[in-house]
């Protein structure tokens, strides 16, 4: 019997040696392993759709207003000058603006997480034997465009940046490229999503015709000194996309009934339902109304950024409007009356609000998401619930480019006539004829059209890379930008912002020798 | 009767304080006749007790009580001590004179602490060769504790406990500071054989008052048998047994009441001088805009005379002379109530012991309450003589209401200058003005500042259920050799259920308005399978060896649930109907499961000889499935041997030492604890706009990780002296912990925010020190001290690469704590350094310095620059000149208790204490940097003004963009947190045994205590050992009964 316990025992312990390997093997049954993900054609696309998904944080909350700071068309509120001295810094471009800030490393966290995704997919399928119009190639060109757009932000903002080509991660490390390669690789990506992305998509996913925009808009803004910035090669994407979209009235592009309009070529797609919002409004709103109104209003919230007095004047007082405008009350609210009440600054004035005051003046409207007011049937009841879809790449914008580039191709003619069209939507499919543009010259053209854009894209998050590719940043930034002009600080090195102190403490490839001009 | 409450020191040899009982009446005439001692042993109810082993103290001479209790004994001597033991009744030494015939009565023992269950195999704790610190029940009911980290603190040297500040909180320990970076730091608790972790409340579940004993293994041959998560220490919890004799068996009652109150809290500002702290913050910051304005004008006309500064409720408390303090009107005294009866009997062929518990807390804070139910069954049965069965089993059931933690932190912050009455009246408490607490007046920051009262309105329950069950077979098919397979499943489960009504603050603000209902369910089964063959022989009378094989297979599988849902149809309803949520597209729902598994195959042997050299060698092979394929395994080997020194012939006529044994000890230790999966890089859901995606959580996976290993080295020495009444234990140890488990933050240029990675190696190294000493010991006074003390220093010895710092990242920026930086400790405070206020007569030392956006004036805080990017000072005070500015480790730690006895009365009082540590106090740190818009500390009456110069707090500046140091800012408020602490003092009155045994009773003790009756520390924040988290310390008076008969 003892022999027979003891058998028993020796039995047991062979067995479960045998089941030793199968019992250790535990794997995470809420998340699916990367190995998986990229052996199955349907779940690379399910993690792509999660790229475009994170994507759309870059333009979410506060975190989605940082890029139009600083800017001659958008500042930043009275309050949160006075209140927020640290961010601040990205009006006044005093010392605060450095290294350490955390709203500019976040704007840099956020998106190489997006662009090292993408570089995966790229990796996986960018193989010759992809053959174009295959659903493995359509891939290819979706995350090439994601890399590539990201990856022209980053460029634009900080200059030099890491290249994430992972076939060659060994050979590039994590250090800061040449602006010539970065460039470079941008435009292979972008060339290689205009010619692999489908015709038509998903809302909010890439085309072709979003790929040829952004390489258009690639070739206009690489630095001159890359020899990479070729008008006509800009103008000839241009020319291969537009036909494929159109103008529509103005004020479709921001109603929600309308999403994702003939003229919308990229748009991240939001709802008023949490997590789908983008709680802008929440941000850009009148705080005055807020205390005045509550958060059931649909326009008030928290003036993290308004419009420049340059931006929301007209021309007679010194701004950009012209009589008979459109785009202005579509884009700017200037009338807080709320169902008959005109809020006043008594709510808050115990803030003692100073001269700077601006809770009243002019706002950002293009944001505002009516769904989220207490006089609907939705039960929101607060704009930190706004979710109106938000354009990225539209006709008019591209149009615009294209102007852009016949005028610095010398044909100032048919730029001036391209921007009519534009203009021609903005007041209402006629335009008058004192609105008319005319012949000018091309430097004049230059200026006219950066006005244009203000106008025509006002808050879509263009401006800081229209200031830095025409090199006028420095020079509107402190004529237009009131902090900026109070503060009479900004310099010509501003025009980057400063690689996050946090990369270069995890970054052994980016020492502090390799800061941004101007922030060592 | 005296009867000396024994303290236990911590050795590996366990030498108890005997008690010293005095036979009334059976002290004879001394008479001196041959050497011959006689006599009889009964329990106190004067049943004679067969089978008492009887020996003369020092010598082998020894016999055995015949079945009348009688024994004889030749002794040689005239006198001397005799060492009475008995299975079930407390050890004890009777000193004789003479032939007499001694009639002893021996008390039965409400613990038996002599065996240690090591993986399924029984110990003699006198063999073990590593460093153990015991405690056993007798101490752990010395004070009114609800847990058994509570009842260890101070206890045992090397364990530093930090208990939980709220009731529904769990107490934190750490064995031998910490070693590792971020694996895991907590000891594994070992309950009756079965491995438990802290979740779920898990060993703060157990009933102290069914625990027979506590031994804190602390090295690594103390560890080996538990290899694979012994890293941080064991704690092996072993719950009382019934007793192996006939007769009567015994039943105890133990129970105690008291209340509590917080203590210590800091001083804040009241009304009227907080006002003034605003007024003149105001005023500075309006100079600094207009600086040939008249400051008093400003004062009197503007912000006396308009809302700029003060709201009009504000001006009535100014006016009418109020202060309100917010903290007293949601917080009453609490009451803790503790009943614990307890079963036990047995018989030759087996024994049991069964309990019931109650454990009540009406907390401090309003609303807060505890129940916990406990149950135990414990039996063992001799089947056949070679087959012996046992369980032990036990259950806990604990329900708590838990406020919301904005009752106590919205109180606790809430404005002096505002009457609560009508925040607190429910005619006015859910208007707008209402719902939220404000200082100056209500704007966007006060959204979250919820009215507290209306707070208490969240409906917050909690009920846990655990039952763990250790159930084992043994078979002795041959003398020596023991076969034991047990089986273990501890399997619990925590319910948690919320509430918010929709007319308060919470919901206006974060759910629209709606009332929100939260279920959330979790779900943990553990079981434990361990097999082990033992086998026991002694060869040629002075060679005893044991060897033991065995195997340890076990899984944790976890799963949690949660729904949540919005809007409901009255608020009456509370969260019982979740159906009815009717804002269907704010629905949450969400789950996770999650499993892990060990397997582990291990080999000991002991040796002896003649008791007087110890070996132990140790191996364990461990398996993990938290890492890959290929690094899953393991091998953890150890040895450790021991030397009786007092058994050696040079020293048995010695009469200075009664114990003298010198231990050492090498071994490699493992440690797994780590989150799951972390060698998977994963995809997880990402819902968005009704589709269903997936995308990378952030954490890069790595497949190479594998285990972290400790190389433990102990050396200890056990002294006893003057027959036992000096002992001392000293160890010092000396670990190097290489490829530590680091959670590291990674550049997002990886596309990564963090990863699991092998890095480097701290050493930890340390000595400890516990001795206890009976100073006086007569008849009816006896007075014992004992103290323990630790030293443990860690240090940074390589990181990967040539690295020389690891940050700690949050939120995209660096953290003042969580830094890993070489050659230094683990636990550093790196931040700016202050170069304190900015004076005219050091002027030259901040005027001209950059502050990188920061502003210096006179008054104010500035920091040093110390360096710059080329590693020198540059004029710019910026990231570079962080620094360490110190370090979180305490030098030295530990615990002292005095018991003084008089006749039956004895007064206890334990001591713990801590130096050198330093801490963040975030709690001061709110109070220091207030401008009179927030609680503030009364430090600030001491402000910088032009007037009052010299001081270290600085000057407030408020309503203008002005970018100053805060004290925060710098290393200026860092606080010392050192502390000495009257943790408890008890003044106990046991019945004397005379009347006990006419009362029919086996023991009977009253008392009361204080508890944390004071604390010295020169800690400017809630509690040096705490922090400022949770809820403040409490104090608590109790009074409790121990029965047993």
């Amino acid at each position: 019997m003892q022999r027979n316990i003891i058998s028993a025992l020796v039995a047991a312990l062979v067995l479960c040696s045998a089941s030793c390997k199968k019992f250790l093997d535990e794997k995470s049954m809420t998340k699916i392993d990367e190995s998986q993900v990229y052996s199955d054609l349907d779940l690379v696309e399910t993690s792509l759709k999660g790229i475009y998904a994170n994507w759309k944080a870059i333009r979410t909350d506060e975190q989605g207003l940082i890029m139009m700071m600083g800017t001659d068309e958008i500042q930043q509120g009275a309050f949160q000058m006075k209140s927020d001295p640290n961010k601040g810094g990205l009006d006044r471009f005093d010392a605060n603006l450095n290294s350490t800030l955390n709203h500019i490393a976040n704007q840099w966290n956020i998106r190489w997480p997006l662009v090292n995704e993408a570089a995966k997919i790229v990796r996986g399928l960018d193989r010759e034997e992809v053959a174009p119009g295959t659903r493995e190639a359509e891939l290819l060109g979706e995350a090439s465009f994601v890399r590539g757009f990201i990856d022209f932000q980053l460029a634009m903002y900080w200059g030099e940046i890491p290249i994430r080509d992972l076939d060659r991660e060994a050979e590039l490390g994590f250090r800061r490229q040449p602006l010539k390669d970065v460039w470079a690789f941008i435009i292979a990506d972008l060339q290689r999503a205009a010619e692999n992305c489908p015709a038509t998509n998903d809302p909010g996913r890439a085309t072709s015709g979003a790929a040829w925009a952004m390489l258009g808009k690639a070739y206009m803004s690489a630095p001159e000194s890359t020899g990479l910035r070729d008008f006509s090669k800009a103008a000839e994407c241009f020319e291969k996309m537009m036909g494929g979209y159109s103008l529509v009235p103005y004020k479709d592009l921001w109603d929600y009934n309308k999403p994702n309009t003939p003229e919308v070529i990229l748009e991240f797609q939001f709802s008023p339902v949490y997590p789908n919002n983008n709680k802008l409004q929440f941000q850009i709103g009148s705080r005055a109304v807020q205390a005045y109104f509550g958060d059931g209003c649909y326009y008030s919230g928290y003036d993290k950024i308004v419009p420049t007095r340059y931006a929301y004047s007209s021309v007679d007082s010194g701004g950009v409007w012209e009589e008979g405008d459109l785009r202005r009350e579509e884009s700017i609210r200037y009338d807080f009356t709320y169902y008959g009440e005109t809020p006043t600054l008594d709510p808050i004035s115990w803030e003692d609000l100073g001269d700077d005051h601006d809770e009243l003046l002019p706002h950002v409207k293009k944001y505002e998401d009516f769904r989220t007011d207490k006089h609907t049937d939705n039960k929101i009841n607060n704009m930190w619930n706004s979710g109106k879809n938000i354009p990225v790449l539209r006709l008019g914008d591209i149009k615009l480019c294209y102007a852009e580039c016949l005028n610095e191709m010398d044909r100032t003619a048919e730029a001036v006539a391209v921007v009519n069209e534009v203009r021609a939507r903005a007041w209402g499919g006629v335009l008058p004829a004192d609105k008319q543009w005319t012949m000018m010259s091309r430097e004049a053209f230059r200026t006219a059209i950066m006005d244009e854009r203000i106008r025509e894209l006002f808050a879509e998050n263009w401006r800081r890379i229209d200031l830095i590719r025409t090199g006028k940043y420095v020079e509107l930034v402190k004529a237009r930008n009131k902090w900026a002009a109070q503060s009479g600080t900004i310099q010509e090195f501003h025009t980057r912002l400063p690689v996050p102190d946090t990369e270069m403490k995890l970054n052994g490839d980016i020492t502090p020798a390799d800061q941004n001009q101007g922030y060592q | 009767m005296l009867h000396v409450m024994h303290v236990r020191i911590t050795s590996g040899m366990q030498v108890l304080f005997l008690v010293i009982m005095v036979i009334l009446g059976g002290i004879a005439p001394v008479f001196a006749q041959g050497g011959r001692i006689t006599g009889t042993v009964t329990d106190l109810k004067g049943e004679p007790l067969p089978g008492v082993t009887v020996k003369l103290a020092g010598t082998q001479t020894g016999t055995v009580t015949d079945s009348r209790g009688a024994f004889a004994l030749s002794a040689g001597v005239e006198t001397g001590t005799l060492e009475l033991s008995f299975l079930g009744f407390e050890t004890q030494t009777v000193p004789f004179t003479g032939a007499a015939p001694l009639n002893i009565k021996m008390k039965q023992a409400t613990a038996n602490v002599d065996e240690v269950v090591v993986v399924g195999a029984r110990m003699k704790k006198t063999d073990l060769t590593g460093a153990v610190a015991s405690v056993d029940s007798k101490t752990l009911l010395e004070r009114p504790v609800t847990n058994i980290n509570q009842a260890l603190q101070g206890n045992a040297a090397g364990v530093f406990i930090s208990s939980g500040t709220r009731p529904s909180d769990d107490a934190t320990i750490r064995i031998r500071g910490t070693n590792t970076i971020n694996a895991g730091a907590s000891p594994i608790f070992v309950v009756d054989g079965v491995v438990m972790e802290n979740n779920q409340g898990g060993f703060n579940a157990v009933n102290v008052n069914d625990v027979a004993s506590v031994q804190v293994l602390k090295d690594a041959s103390a560890t080996a048998l538990y290899g694979s998560r012994g890293a941080n220490g064991v704690v092996v919890i072993t719950t009382k047994k019934g007793r192996r004799r006939g007769g009567d068996g015994l039943v105890t009652y133990d129970s105690w009441a008291g209340f509590s109150s917080f203590t210590r809290m800091p001083k804040t500002m009241n009304a009227e001088q907080l006002a003034a702290l605003r007024i003149d913050a105001y005023a500075n910051g309006y100079m600094k805009d207009h600086p040939d304005a008249n400051r008093q004008e400003y004062i009197d006309n503007v912000l006396l005379g308009s809302n700029i500064a003060f709201s009009d409720q504000e001006f009535e408390a100014l006016n009418n002379k109020r202060s309100y303090n917010w903290l007293d009107q949601v917080t009453r005294t609490g009451f803790q109530q503790n009943h614990a009866l307890s079963f036990s009997g047995g018989s030759d062929r087996g024994t049991f012991y069964l309990s019931l518990g109650y454990a009540g807390v009406k907390g401090v804070v309003q609303e807060t309450k505890q129940d916990k139910y406990t149950g135990r069954f414990n039996a063992e049965y001799n089947v056949k003589k070679w087959l012996k069965v046992g369980t032990n089993t036990g259950f806990t059931r604990t329900n708590d209401d838990i406020p919301s933690d904005d009752v106590y932190g919205k109180a606790l912050n809430a404005n002096p200058l505002l009457d609560y009455a009508p925040y607190r009246d429910p005619a006015t408490r859910y208007a707008p003005d209402y719902l939220t607490i404000y200082y100056r007046s209500h704007g966007e920051q006060n959204n979250n500042d919820f009215n507290p009262f209306n707070s208490l309105l969240i409906q917050r329950d909690r009920n846990r259920n655990r039952v763990t069950t250790a159930n084992y077979i043994d078979i002795t098919p041959l003398k020596g050799l023991d076969i034991r397979s047990s089986y273990s499943l501890d399997y619990g489960t925590q319910e948690w259920f919320e509430f918010t009504p929709h007319n308060i603050q919470e919901a206006v603000r974060h759910y629209n308005g709606d009332a929100r209902a939260k279920h959330e369910r979790w779900s943990d089964t553990y079981w434990q399978w361990d097999n082990t063959i033992t086998y026991n022989t002694t060869i040629a009378y002075d060679h005893k060896l044991t060897a033991l094989v065995g195997s340890s297979s076990s899984k944790r599988k976890s799963s949690y649930t949660k729904a949540q849902g919005d809007r409901f149809a009255s608020d009456d309803l509370s969260y019982y109907d979740l159906g009815g949520a009717a804002a269907i597209d704010k629905s949450v729902l969400g789950s996770d499961f999650y499993a892990y598994s060990l397997l582990s195959f291990l080999g000991r042997v002991n040796y002896s000889y003649k008791d007087k050299y110890m070996l132990t060698a140790t191996a364990r092979y461990d398996g993990s499935s938290r890492f890959a394929e290929g690094h899953r395994w393991g091998l953890f080997p150890s040895v450790s041997a021991a030397w009786n020194i007092n058994r050696e012939d040079f020293l048995k006529t010695s009469s200075l030492f009664s114990q003298l044994k010198l231990r050492a000890g090498y071994g490699v230790v493992g440690n797994q604890d780590i989150s799951n999966y972390a060698y998977q890089t994963l995809y997880g859901s990402r819902v968005d706009n009704g589709n269903a995606l997936l995308a990378n959580d952030g954490r890069r996976g790595n497949p190479d990780i594998t285990w972290e290993k400790q190389q433990q080295a102990n050396i200890g020495l056990d002294m006893g002296f003057f027959r036992s009444r000096l002992n001392i234990t000293a160890d010092f140890f000396y670990i190097n912990n290489d490829n530590l488990l680091l959670n590291r933050s990674l550049a997002t240029t990886t596309g990564y925010t963090q990863e699991w990675e092998n890095i480097g190696r701290v050493n930890n190294k340390g000595m400890e020190f516990s001795v206890t000493g009976d100073i006086i010991q007569q008849k009816n006074l006896n007075w014992t001290v004992s103290g323990n003390i630790s030293f443990d220093k860690n240090t940074v010895k390589q990181l990967y690469g040539d690295a020389t710092v690891l940050y700690n990242t949050y939120e995209n920026v660096i953290q003042r704590e969580g830094n890993i930086f070489l050659g230094q400790s683990l636990h550093t405070i790196y931040t700016l350094q202050s170069g304190g206020i900015a004076q005219e007569s050091n002027r030259a030392e901040w005027e001209n310095l950059n502050y990188n956006g920061k502003t210096v004036s006179l008054g104010d805080l500035f920091a040093r620059d110390i360096s710059g990017p080329a590693g020198k000072p540059d004029g710019i005070v910026d990231q570079y000149d962080r620094t360490i500015v110190a370090k979180t480790d305490p030098k030295f730690y530990g615990g002292f208790s005095t018991n003084l006895s008089y006749k039956a009365f004895s007064l206890n009082a334990m001591f713990t204490y801590s130096y050198g540590a330093k801490k963040i106090s975030s709690y001061y740190e709110g109070l220091i940097n207030s401008i009179g818009e927030s609680m503030a500390s009364v430090d600030l009456l001491d402000r910088w003004t032009p007037e009052n110069t010299n001081t270290d707090i600085p000057r407030v500046i408020a309503n203008t963009s002005y970018n100053r140091y805060n004290p925060s800012d710098l290393d200026h408020s860092i606080q010392d947190a050192s502390f000495l602490r009257l943790s408890a003092l008890t003044l106990s009155y046991n019945l004397p045994e005379h009347l006990l045994g006419a009362w029919k009773l086996n023991n009977l003790r009253l008392y009361v205590t204080g508890s944390n009756l004071f604390c010295i520390t020169p800690y400017k924040g809630m509690d040096p050992e705490t922090g400022d988290y949770g809820y403040p310390p409490v104090k608590m008076f109790v009074f409790g009964l121990n029965v047993g008969f």
